[in-house]
């Protein structure tokens, strides 16, 4: 999967931009590299919130989208993410900014404790009504049973993922045609 | 060179065993995977926070369990996170033993959940062991100037 292409980094690159009088040759030498490095980070510069109450599957899970290019933050609790989506809504609507997302996806754990996914999403929507926005939530569960499925739709998950997280899957659901 | 290649070929075969016997899953490479330049020593400190929350669970665990009237719900909580755990880890047997054991939580079974705790207890002597020893051949072959051969 990796090609020499990748190998390329910016020094070599201006090393041949220097050596090399063709403009065009680097110039496509330099669309290849970008490209690859779009290919490796396809969730560069997206807003992520990992909501998980497990230490090891929050650090795994934030690792494996800081690894895609995410910028990622944590949440250990459906309240503590309830209370971070509600103050970055309301800071951004101070800032003038109220109709972008304050994150692009919400990775959200079902099973926790003081307040589970399914609760804090149903809040979260209830939340966001006052903004006119919708931020796309991904439900983790550990497993893949239908009852898990419809229980994280009814509360209102746009998404169902299994835990741990596997990235081709993951790439799945973000490049799926329904997003708002 | 030949010391290298030994140790490449000691690791390969040490690994695969580890996938073989069921010690470990893919889940496990999934981790080898996220480990690079920018975080060389991913893995093994996954790991040892990994060891340290099973410790943690374990005792908990078995606290939970002393009393003769059982809080089963307080039990099971501590055998979902393991399982959690044991399962982003790629730790297999310790979350198949978990899987069981939350049946028997349900069942409020406390002479399954004590069984179920031995062979977690025993799971994770065994995985310390296989997985400090694969650290250790790994560190070996840095030294002698080699590269951990990659995971397919």
């Amino acid at each position: 999967m990796e090609s020499t292409a990748q190998e390329i980094n910016t020094e070599d690159l201006n090393l041949l931009n220097r050596s090399n009088s063709s403009v065009s040759h680097t110039s496509s030498l330099q669309q290849i590299v970008i490209h690859k490095q779009r290919d490796n980070k396809p969730l560069d510069g997206k807003r992520i919130l990992v909501v998980e109450d497990n230490d090891l599957l929050r650090r795994l899970t934030a690792t494996s989208l800081c690894k895609l290019g995410a910028n990622v933050e944590r949440s250990t609790n459906g309240e503590e993410a309830l209370n971070q989506v509600c103050k970055a809504l309301s800071d951004q609507k101070k800032e003038g900014d109220s109709k972008s997302l304050p994150y692009d996806y919400i990775f959200m754990d079902c099973e926790m404790p003081i307040m589970n996914g399914y609760e804090a999403t149903r809040l979260i929507r209830i939340e966001e009504k006052q903004y006119d926005v919708h931020i796309p939530i991904i439900a983790l569960t550990a497993h893949a049973m239908p009852e898990e499925a419809s229980k994280s739709f009814d509360a209102g998950m746009d998404f169902h993922l299994t835990k741990p997280l596997q990235v081709d899957k993951l790439m799945d659901v973000i490049q799926s045609p329904h997003k708002q | 060179m030949d010391v290298i290649i030994q140790l490449q070929r000691q690791i390969a075969d040490y690994r695969a065993s580890l996938y073989r016997e069921g010690y470990v899953d893919d889940q496990f490479t999934q981790l080898q995977k996220l480990q690079d330049e920018s975080s060389p020593d991913f893995v093994v400190e996954v790991t040892s926070l990994f060891f340290e929350d099973c410790e943690k669970l374990v005792n908990n665990m078995a606290r939970a369990l002393e009393p003769r009237a059982v809080d089963f719900k307080q039990v099971d909580s501590h055998v979902h996170q393991l399982k959690g755990s044991s399962s982003s880890m790629g730790a297999a047997r310790i979350k198949n033993i978990c899987i069981a054991f939350r049946t028997y939580c349900e069942s409020q079974d406390h002479e399954g959940c004590l069984r179920c705790l031995q062979q977690v207890n025993h799971e994770y002597s065994q995985l310390k062991i296989k997985l400090q020893t694969l650290f250790r051949l790994e560190q070996q072959i840095v030294a002698a100037g080699g590269s951990i051969p990659v995971i397919q």
